[in-house]
């Protein structure tokens, strides 16, 4: 432990010159107790009988039973499920899709061409998900969407996307993806500049292809940040996020677009199961904590200075 | 090493480029073409839209160019007594209120954080990047406002989003680089800590002080979740949970008046037209700050990316 005292000063001598500062800082670290501390210890009311009204000094402990009442819940099946699906199909459509723009950028020589792509592609990182949920529905409308247009001018019957849910996963990732794939980008790109450029000029003189330099050189260069993404990405593996399903997923849709988060919202919120919903969304940090050690583990044994810790 | 070999260089990369490298490059250009494109055309759908008369809807196919160009629509959504301007004078409360008080806290929290000698500096640090891993979740988040009296309260939600502490550190490892030496000769010339702060710190920090600001700013533009959660007054909603039910409720509500002109000269404005038009209204303020989020966020995702 590193307490940052100088030798040979008393305490309170360092801490009376500092005293100005530790007054200013004080309310923010009131704040982060009062608004996260506080919080993670309200966990608890997973073990309780919570009573709304008189907070824990009228709840009943009540051990895990409300983790053996959760796990016969139809919905939280539905929900787990689904997060599990979303989010399998992300790993193989949307976390390429940033690499590959990052490899594709790379490699254009046009370098205000490129600037324009990059400028257009980071936009959407900015827009929230309402406004998407907007221009989805507007893409998608069975009267004046695009894509229904072209269904019709090929000859088929329109489809309402929104409130068919064969369509909800697809239109979950997609979107995902045109939201996050300039931004996602950025990061593979400043590792590509990292890496050294005479790898390249040594193995053109060795008559290597673009392809293999790529698979060669260019990808164990970024093997890092493609693996710090990935771990971070296996954590947040049983939940799909609440903004963006809460904008795109409706209760016609619950039956594939219903995930973890909507779900604590309706149960906690909506209807005011408070320990229900908060057991739900115990388990699944939990669950994601899990992944994050099992992802590092495995990137460990893989290659070991890939792994975050 | 003189600039030239590295031009001569390039130029011999350039010739030696084979067929096979030139077709991908043509594909290439291809591809981010149409990534561009795409990007781009959903926006360009709305505001076409945007600009339709009600006839083009009756065609049920999508407007590539409306017939005639109208603002009828930007005069309902924007009209007084509208729930847009409504939500909008609330988005604009928490754009101002919420970011003063969020760059406030920000710029505290970072300015004693990087105090090279604070006694127990790490042991701070830690307790702020802990809440970063760990979190209470919704529900006892929730509780806990309710607890606090926060609930259904603007100033409550500006309080709750106090800071972030992504900022906070970005901006600490800013002000731990500007040089001891120049502080500490300040300070030896008699230069008394508020004066360092007022006279040297904040002008040197300016420029990064202002990209933060407009950080929290298209934070508080764009805040969904703080409000579905915290607010249950429909009156204190924010322009994108406006949008939100606009978009799934299929109904829109907007100046009387203009409405009943709209009707008068024989318009029936079709809910997607109005949608499109709310849409436009609130993504344009993103747009305009656009050019300066740009120029920074790339140099604040490295800084994040080096020293987190």
């Amino acid at each position: 432990m590193n307490f940052n005292l100088e030798q040979g000063v008393p305490i309170r001598k360092q801490l009376n010159r500092f005293k100005w500062y530790y007054l200013m800082i004080l309310p923010i670290l009131v704040w982060y107790i009062m608004f996260s501390y506080v919080p993670m210890f309200g966990i608890s009311i997973a073990f309780f009988d919570y009573n709304a009204y008189q907070g824990f000094a009228g709840s009943q402990w009540y051990g895990f039973h409300w983790f053996e009442y959760l796990l016969d819940d139809q919905l939280l099946r539905i929900a787990f499920v689904n997060s599990l699906i979303i989010n399998l199909q992300c790993l193989i459509f949307s976390f390429p899709m940033p690499i590959i723009l990052a490899l594709l950028l790379n490699e254009c020589r046009a370098i205000k061409f490129k600037r324009t792509v990059q400028t257009i592609s980071y936009l959407p990182h900015f827009i929230s998900w309402a406004i998407v949920g907007g221009l989805v529905y507007s893409l998608l409308s069975p009267s004046s969407g695009f894509v229904n247009t072209v269904i019709k001018a090929l000859g088929g019957e329109p489809i309402y996307f929104m409130g068919d849910s064969r369509y909800t996963r697809s239109i979950i990732v997609i979107s995902g993806i045109w939201k996050g794939i300039g931004w996602g980008s950025i990061l593979y790109l400043a590792a590509l500049t990292g890496i050294n450029q005479e790898l390249y000029e040594a193995a053109t003189l060795d008559g290597a292809n673009k392809l293999q330099q790529v698979w060669h050189i260019t990808l164990p260069g970024i093997s890092h940040i493609i693996s710090m993404q990935l771990i971070f990405y296996f954590t947040g593996f049983f939940d799909v996020g609440f903004e963006q399903t809460f904008n795109l997923v409706n209760p016609v849709t619950y039956d594939t677009g219903l995930v973890i988060s909507l779900l604590v919202y309706n149960k906690g919120l909506k209807q005011a199961q408070f320990e229900f919903a908060t057991a739900v969304g115990l388990l699944q940090s939990i669950m994601g904590m899990i992944m994050l050690v099992t992802a590092n583990g495995i990137t460990r044994k893989i290659s070991e200075d890939n792994s975050l810790f | 090493m003189t600039q030239q070999p590295a031009k001569l260089k390039k130029h011999r990369f350039y010739k030696r480029m084979t067929r096979g490298e030139k077709i991908f490059q043509v594909f290439n250009y291809i591809i981010l073409t149409l990534l561009a494109l795409v990007t781009f055309f959903p926006f360009y759908v709305v505001i076409m839209k945007s600009f339709a008369p009600p006839e083009d809807f009756l065609g049920n196919a999508v407007i590539w160019w409306p017939s005639r160009f109208m603002a009828d629509y930007y005069g309902f959504v924007l009209g007084k007594g509208s729930e847009f301007m409504q939500s909008l004078k609330n988005t604009l409360y928490f754009v101002f209120v919420g970011t003063s008080i969020n760059m406030f806290s920000t710029f505290i929290a970072a300015f004693v954080l990087a105090q090279k000698r604070l006694p127990f500096r790490n042991q701070i640090t830690f307790v702020m990047v802990f809440t970063m891993f760990f979190g209470g979740g919704m529900i006892p988040s929730y509780l806990v406002s309710k607890a606090y009296g926060l609930l259904d309260s603007m100033l409550g939600l500006c309080i709750m989003g106090l800071l972030s502490t992504t900022y906070v550190l970005y901006l600490r490892n800013f002000f731990m680089t500007i040089p001891a030496e120049l502080l500490e000769s300040a300070q030896v010339d008699g230069c008394p800590d508020y004066k360092l702060l007022f006279k040297i710190i904040l002008p040197l920090s300016l420029p990064s002080l202002a990209t933060f600001t407009l950080f929290y700013a298209v934070g508080q533009w764009n805040m969904f979740t703080g409000a579905v959660i915290y607010l249950s007054d429909p009156k204190k909603l924010p322009l994108q949970v406006y949008i939100h039910r606009m978009v799934s409720a299929m109904t829109i509500t907007g100046d009387a008046e203009e409405l009943r002109n709209l009707y008068e000269s024989g318009y029936q404005p079709p809910a997607d037209a109005l949608k499109a038009t709310a849409i436009v209204c609130s993504t344009v303020p993103i747009v305009c700050v656009y050019p300066f989020l740009q120029k920074y966020f790339v140099k604040g995702m490295m800084m994040g990316s080096l020293k987190g």
